[in-house]
C-alpha cells in the first residue's frame, strides 16, 4: 500500500462525500413537499405521500439502484452510473426525511398553535413562526442521523459503476491483491466523514440552540 | 424491450433467492440481540478495560457502511486464515453489524435504570 493508494481512495471519499451532500439536500426538498402532503386536507394528497414514502422506505436500497440502473435505458432513457446513484439516493432519503419531518410537526403542542391564532398571527405566519422552527427543533438529531445513514448507504453506489470510496477500495484490493489494507482505509475515511457529520450536526444543534446530548 | 421469458426462467431461482433472504434475515435476527445484550451488559457493568476496547468496536460498526465490512470479512479474511463460505461470511457480519446496534439500544435501557431501583431489591 503505497501513497498512490491512499490518494486514490481520498479521491473515492470525494465523490461519497458530494455524492451524500446532494442526495440528503436535494432529499430534503423533496421531503419537505412530501411532508407538506402528508400533512395537507386533502385526502388524495395525503394518500400520495402515503405511497410515495412507504414505496421508497420499502424497497432497499441496492434494488432502487439496480432498477434505475437498469430499467430506465430499457424504455429509452440512457442513464449514466452517477445520475442512477443520485436518483436512487435523493429518492429514498427524500422518504425517510418526509416521515421523520412529519414526525417533528406532528409534536408541535398544538397548545402553541392555538396561542398563535389567539394573538391574531394567520395560519402562514404560525407556520413560519411556531410550526416550522418547532418541527425543526424536534427533527434535527434524526435528520443528522439520516445524513450518517446517507453516507454509510452510498458505499451501495458501487454496484453502479461509480468510482466512490467503496469501489475504487475493491477495484484496488483486486488489482493489489490487498483487501485487508484497501477496505480498512476506506473504513477510516468513513469513519472520519461521519465524524465531521455528527459534528456539524452538533453545531447546528447549538445554533438552534438545542441543549448538548 | 423487456424480455420476460428471462424472469420466468429465472423465477425459480430467485425464490430460492428469497428463501435464502428469509433465513439471513431470522437468523441474524435472532442472533445479534444476543450477542448485543452480551456487549451491552459488559459495557454496562464490565471493568474499564473491556469497556473500552468494546466503544471503540461499537463504535467503528456502527461508523462504517455494511458492505464495506462484509468486503473486509469476505475478501480479506483469508488473510489472517478466515476463510468463510459466502453464507456464513454474510451472517456472520450481519450478526455483528445488528449486535453492535442492539448493544447500544439495550445499553441505553440499562442505563436509563434508575439507582433508586437496583437499591431496593437489595433492601427487601
Amino acid at each position: 500500500m503505497t501513497w498512490i493508494h491512499v490518494y486514490l481512495l481520498a479521491l473515492g471519499a470525494l465523490v461519497t462525500a458530494g455524492l451524500s451532500v446532494v442526495s440528503i439536500i436535494v432529499g430534503l426538498g423533496i421531503g419537505i413537499l412530501v411532508c407538506a402532503a402528508s400533512l395537507a386536507k386533502a385526502a388524495p394528497l395525503r394518500w400520495a405521500a402515503r405511497v410515495y414514502v412507504s414505496f421508497f422506505r420499502g424497497v432497499p436500497l441496492l434494488v432502487l439502484l439496480l432498477l434505475i440502473y437498469h430499467l430506465l435505458p430499457q424504455i429509452g432513457i440512457d442513464v449514466p452510473g452517477v445520475v442512477a446513484a443520485l436518483v436512487g439516493l435523493t429518492l429514498c432519503t427524500s422518504a425517510y426525511q418526509a416521515e421523520t419531518l412529519r414526525g417533528g410537526f406532528v409534536n408541535v403542542a398544538p397548545g402553541l398553535v392555538e396561542a398563535g391564532r389567539m394573538i391574531g398571527l394567520s395560519a402562514a405566519q404560525v407556520l413560519v413562526r411556531i410550526r416550522a422552527p418547532i418541527a425543526l427543533r424536534l427533527t434535527l438529531p434524526a435528520l443528522v442521523n439520516e445524513g450518517i445513514m446517507i453516507l454509510k448507504a452510498s458505499s451501495l453506489v458501487s454496484v453502479v459503476g461509480v468510482g466512490d470510496i467503496t469501489r475504487t477500495a475493491q477495484n484496488l484490493s483486486s488489482s493489489t491483491y490487498r483487501p485487508i489494507e484497501m477496505f480498512a482505509t476506506a473504513g477510516l475515511f468513513y469513519l472520519v466523514l461521519n465524524f465531521v457529520v455528527a459534528r456539524g450536526g452538533s453545531g447546528l444543534g447549538r445554533l438552534l440552540g438545542l441543549p448538548r446530548s | 424491450m423487456m424480455n420476460f421469458d428471462a424472469l420466468t426462467e429465472a423465477l425459480p431461482e430467485i425464490v430460492d433467492g428469497l428463501g435464502l433472504t428469509i433465513l439471513i434475515w431470522l437468523a441474524g435476527s435472532a442472533l445479534s440481540p444476543v450477542l448485543g445484550l452480551g456487549i451491552a451488559l459488559a459495557r454496562r457493568f464490565g471493568p474499564v478495560w473491556v469497556e473500552r476496547p468494546l466503544w471503540a468496536v461499537v463504535e467503528v460498526i456502527r461508523g462504517t457502511p455494511f458492505l464495506v465490512q462484509i468486503f473486509l470479512l469476505y475478501y480479506g479474511g483469508p488473510f489472517i486464515g478466515l476463510e468463510l463460505d459466502p453464507t456464513p461470511a454474510g451472517l456472520l457480519g450481519l450478526t455483528v453489524y445488528g449486535a453492535a446496534y442492539f448493544s447500544e439500544i439495550l445499553r441505553g435501557g440499562l442505563i436509563a435504570v434508575p439507582v433508586d431501583y437496583r437499591d431496593y431489591r437489595r433492601r427487601r
